[in-house]
């Protein structure tokens, strides 16, 4: 239906809608649809539970919060502590539809493709996404050298983000190296081994969705 | 300027510290839940956001001094945001829309300096992030229903949470770059 860019923009779009309007009943039909959105695309009911789960406490306190310290009467205070409340609850859902049908390497390869960005700087970052499992380790090993010297390096320490970056200076001078012995040419002209085009169709559905939640701000003030 | 050119180094140095920090952008969420739930019972949730603020916005001003290029800071903060949301960070696309927002703001500080002086910009930037952080957060969080007074202390404390976290800390970080001398191979 969309390629991997349209169902970026049609996600950005959204919660710009989302952020900057104050509609409770708007918020309530769009996080009815995108739950059965997701659960109808099949997204493992673990996850879906976990959407639930997480957004569970920013909500209520987000609730909590407009509705004690907002200015204006109580059904006011009341209104914007919902709306603020379920807010919450519709951005991570949009997140789950975006995240539950695209890899990041597509959703990048299609916005080179579509938007024509440096290759540079998509395989860099392409690359660099490969090590996010190794930065983890990277973060351990830190954190078990220094053991080792009697001193634990704490999250909130500077040391640990200086030991990490000296870390990505060197895998980069490494990576870059890398690609360089296999090939890659800085600025040089590439071919695709896959294309992720604009569909045509998916431009008919990101302004089907802008004038349909425009209308339904319209009629739905509250 | 010689300093505009991207490398393919740079541009894969500039996704590691963007992925550094997603990781503990992603390691902070269940952080900021814990605080969030201890101000909830006391109905101050509101704060929990400027408190944390600053751990947020670390990747873009180290970023701009690392890589000393114009741009780094607003990209490096959207790469940290795109990897948080990636790893499973519950704020999903609102994570992109606030990765650009506070890469943007701290971008805005070197901006100023024209991207000449990279110590004051951290400074700058530092202030200049606050104020476009929150008038986002002004807009998202429906800033608008607080009182007056309420509003000043929220800015003050997102102030002090940036200030610390995006630029002591973080010119603390640049001290001990300085030091071991590792940047100097930066403009070969």
């Amino acid at each position: 239906m969309m390629n991997a860019s349209q169902r970026l923009f049609l996600a950005l779009l959204l919660s710009l809608e989302i952020v900057l309007t104050n509609s409770l009943s708007f918020n309530v039909i769009l996080l009815l649809f995108f739950n059965g959105l997701i659960l109808y695309q099949g997204l493992p009911l673990k996850r879906y539970l976990y959407c639930w789960a997480v957004g569970f406490i920013p909500a209520i306190g987000s609730f909590w919060s407009f509705y004690l310290y907002a200015q204006g009467d109580l059904s006011h205070r009341l209104h914007v502590g919902l709306v603020m409340g379920s807010r919450v609850f519709l951005l991570i859902f949009v997140g789950a539809w975006l995240l539950n049908k695209t890899k990041e390497a597509v959703l990048l390869q299609s916005l080179q493709q579509n938007l024509h960005l440096s290759n540079t700087f998509i395989y860099g970052l392409i690359a660099a996404l490969n090590f996010m499992p190794r930065f983890k380790q990277a973060f351990q090993n830190i954190q078990a050298a220094s053991q080792m010297r009697g001193v634990s390096l704490h999250w909130y320490q500077p040391t640990l983000y200086f030991k990490a970056l000296i870390q990505a200076i060197q895998w980069s001078e490494s990576l870059a190296m890398a690609m360089t012995a296999h090939g890659f040419q800085e600025g040089a002209e590439r071919s695709v081994y896959q294309t992720y085009p604009y569909k045509k169709v998916g431009f008919a559905w990101l302004a089907l969705v802008l004038i349909l939640t425009i209308g339904l701000l319209r009629l739905l003030p509250y | 300027m010689k300093n505009t050119q991207w490398k393919l180094r740079d541009a894969i140095l500039l996704a590691l510290i963007g992925i550094i920090f997603s990781v503990i952008y992603f390691l902070m969420d269940p952080m900021y839940q814990i605080i969030s739930g201890a101000l909830t019972t006391v109905g101050l949730q509101a704060f929990a956001g400027e408190l944390t603020i600053g751990v947020w916005m670390m990747a873009g001003p180290l970023a701009a001094y690392v890589l000393k290029k114009p741009g780094t800071a607003l990209l490096a903060e959207m790469i940290g945001a795109a990897g948080e949301m990636f790893l499973g960070g519950y704020w999903g696309v609102a994570t992109l829309l606030a990765g650009l927002i506070q890469g943007a703001g701290s971008e805005l500080g070197f901006t100023l300096t024209a991207y000449k002086n990279w110590k004051l910009g951290l400074w700058l930037s530092t202030l200049t992030g606050t104020v476009v952080t929150f008038g986002w957060q002004y807009l998202q969080s429906g800033f608008g229903n607080y009182h007056f007074g309420m509003l000043l202390l929220l800015f003050a404390v997102r102030y002090l949470s940036i200030f610390f976290f995006a630029g002591v800390l973080v010119n603390w970080i640049e001290k001990l770059l300085d030091r071991s001398k590792f940047l100097c191979t930066d403009n070969d």
